[in-house]
């Protein structure tokens, strides 16, 4: 009988670590968000720009700059999209292909996925003038964004996870 | 009526306000607003038998 009592008294502590553990864990990955979204972000900033000046001062090509590119990021977007070129892709294709495959698993909104494809767009187009447009307002979308975001960071992170864990204790003191 | 109940709507009560306290902090006062209104849910569905015995006897007590 006793031992009966211990084996259940075991389970309800087991399966309350397991469910404080659980909780902590999603309110980890969502305290963690914000940064790789910022990091994703700055990653795309400086291979664009790195882009920009391959294309704009060393007149490369684009496939040849988004080589250049494709080494900042060591996989990612602009990996894709050199991947996709390499393959005899049209830019327009190519960018496209890049953003579904890299949609999925990107911290990115869907409102920073529209501005990436705008910037497709842009290099899609042979005209210098418009190209310069689409990339100055690509980096200072990501200004803004950067601006916006890197006050909150601490404090998105420090909320979701003690929120985490208390909704963790709640749901083990209802379950209890 | 078990004396757990009354521990349970204790620790309840602590962890909503911390919640509370720490979404109202980060500026999510609907959040806030939304885990007091669970934890109430929560403690009255907890309770709601034992009131409707306490009206029970109230009304055999006194032949009502």
């Amino acid at each position: 009988m006793r031992q009966g009592v211990d084996v259940y008294m075991a389970g309800k502590v087991v399966g309350s670590l397991l469910i404080l553990t659980a909780c902590f864990c999603m309110g980890y990955r969502l305290s963690i968000r914000s940064r790789l979204r910022l990091e994703e972000l700055e990653s795309i900033k400086s291979a664009v720009i790195k882009l920009d000046s391959a294309l704009e001062y060393e007149r490369l090509t684009f496939i040849q700059a988004l080589g250049r590119c494709a080494d900042v990021e060591s996989e990612g977007f602009f990996r894709s999209v050199y991947t996709a070129l390499k393959n005899n892709n049209s830019v327009k294709t190519a960018w496209k292909y890049a953003l579904e495959e890299n949609s999925a698993n990107s911290y990115m909104t869907s409102e920073d996925i529209h501005r990436l494809s705008l910037l497709g767009e842009g290099f899609e187009s042979a005209d210098a003038d418009m190209r310069e447009r689409c990339v100055k307002d690509c980096i200072d979308y990501i200004d803004s964004r950067e601006e916006i975001i890197k006050p909150d960071i601490e404090r998105d992170i420090k909320l979701y996870r003690s929120v985490s864990l208390t909704v963790g204790l709640f749901i083990v003191l209802l379950l209890i | 009526m078990d004396i757990n109940i009354v521990f349970r709507i204790a620790a309840v009560g602590i962890l909503v306000s911390v919640m509370n306290q720490l979404l109202t902090r980060a500026g999510r006062d609907e959040q806030a607003m939304l885990t007091t209104l669970a934890g109430l849910v929560v403690v009255l569905y907890w309770i709601i038998q034992y009131i409707s015995d306490l009206f029970s006897e109230v009304q055999t007590l006194f032949r009502l």
